[in-house]
């Protein structure tokens, strides 16, 4: 199979032999997909090299069958986002959601823009937090977890916005609480899920709620194993002055 | 073709090393039983004593024998400048570039994904190394990638409360350029145009 060169994101890369690279690719028309791409770590072809760095958009070209592919043309796209200090540590965490939440030769090009969006507000002075939670969401619902946002899951009424609500993980907000422990909740306030769903936010409490709404979500997904980054992100916190 | 079992485990071995695929060890292995068995003989025993002595500098972590490395243990070296780099590959490198101060190997990059973080690179060790000496400046020669960067990000951040001068190469080095790739020119370009982290 030969696919023709489109727009890519690196997603994690790893070395691979002597030279070459085993690359995570976030490709806009493939989805998540596996890469080698040989010789790139020789002296001479440093520019390749470069080139095949995580934040900055490549037009990928490929051929082979089965699980991991060959990389056989490799360009530069028309954007590089050039993420700094702390926001290279939000960078690590949006990639391993990404490589974590989608399954492989799944394309998802809505998610690409999203992906490449969010990586246009890290890059610049757009909030951190907010551009995480938005993304979050984003990816949340191409897998198929999307939010409830805007109605109570019982009643169908409307969210209050001053209300307190159980939050049912696999299922969406309520204001009764959950029938047993068996359904793990989180408490939130109804501005926490109108922010959401606005995709701004304009209380610093709501934006912890979401943090900590999304935390539960994807830890839910995730299963046991815990993200590297986060581990990586609270150390780093932890050291600052 | 039939090959002695002792030769073909030779061969297999042999593909441990960089560069070296089957074809190139057969040939390794024929030419070495065929001329050089003395050569092989001393090879053998040089990789054993390496293998088995060579450890890691308890200072800067470097490659060594003896519990502190010859750089740690010099009195000739400035002792007020710290080179942070990945790997004893780019000890070598920088050692080339005429650099005079000490090191500390992190032996790696930051990265998440790998399992690799703050505790894998030795940080708490890199604390150590700066309670000890009188670091002046810290030159954060990690490589240029992401992983590279948010290394010497995190390390930045890391010593800020000790007020010590923290610079970073720039000057030279290609986006994406592992140190070990790099001429000694470039590098003494870089080493001389660093740049203060903010
Ligand atoms: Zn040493």
């Amino acid at each position: 199979m030969r696919v023709k060169a489109n727009p890519c994101f690196i997603l994690h890369n790893r070395a691979w032999r002597e030279t070459s690279m085993m690359t995570e690719v976030f490709s806009r028309q493939e989805g998540r997909i596996t890469l080698v791409a040989r010789g790139v770590r020789a002296a001479k072809k440093n520019n390749s090299q470069a080139l095949l760095q995580p934040y900055r958009k490549i037009m990928l070209g490929w051929y082979g069958k089965g699980e991991m592919g060959t990389v056989n043309s490799l360009e530069a796209g028309d954007s590089e986002y050039a993420l700094q200090g702390r926001r290279l540590m939000s960078g690590f965490y949006i990639n391993e959601l990404t490589m974590r939440l989608l399954h492989r030769h799944e394309p998802h090009p809505e998610l690409f823009d999203a992906y490449e969006h969010a990586l246009a507000k890290l890059s610049r002075d757009a909030c951190e937090q907010t551009t995480l939670r938005i993304y979050e969401k984003q990816i949340l619902r191409a897998v198929g977890f999307g939010l409830v946002l805007d109605h109570d899951i019982r009643t169908l009424d409307a969210i209050d916005h001053d209300a307190l609500y159980h939050y049912q993980l696999e299922a969406g907000p309520s204001l009764t609480s959950p029938d047993s422990n068996t359904m793990p909740s989180v408490i939130i306030h109804g501005s926490t899920l109108r922010s959401l769903e606005k995709e701004c936010f304009e209380q610093p409490r709501d934006l912890a709620e979401a943090r900590s709404l999304m935390r539960s979500i994807i830890a839910g997904i995730l299963g046991p194993k815990p993200l590297a980054s986060r581990k990586l992100y609270q150390s780093y916190i932890r050291c600052l002055p | 073709m039939i090959e002695s079992p002792l030769l073909t485990r030779l061969v297999a071995s042999l593909q441990c090393m960089p560069g070296i695929g089957k074809k190139s060890a057969r040939r390794i292995a024929y030419q070495l039983l065929q001329s050089k068995r003395q050569n092989a003989r001393e090879l053998a025993t040089v990789l054993v004593e390496a293998m088995d002595r060579i450890g890691h500098c308890q200072s800067c972590r470097t490659f060594s024998e003896s519990e502190l490395c010859q750089v740690c243990a010099s009195h000739k070296r400035d002792r007020t400048l710290l080179c942070i780099v990945e790997s004893p590959a780019d000890v070598y490198a920088i050692e080339e570039a005429h650099y005079n101060g000490l090191y500390f190997v992190l032996m790696g990059h930051l990265s998440p994904l790998d399992g690799v973080g703050p505790d894998e690179l030795g940080l708490d060790q890199l604390e150590q190394l700066l309670d000890r000496e009188s670091v002046e400046e810290i030159i954060l020669a990690t490589g240029t990638t992401v992983e590279g960067e948010a290394t010497a990000h995190y390390i930045s951040e890391m010593v800020k409360k000790r007020g010590i001068r923290v610079s970073r190469l720039a000057l030279g080095i290609p986006m994406g350029g592992d140190l070990e790739y790099i001429d000694s020119n470039t590098l003494s370009h870089a080493l001389s145009g660093r740049r203060p982290v903010e």
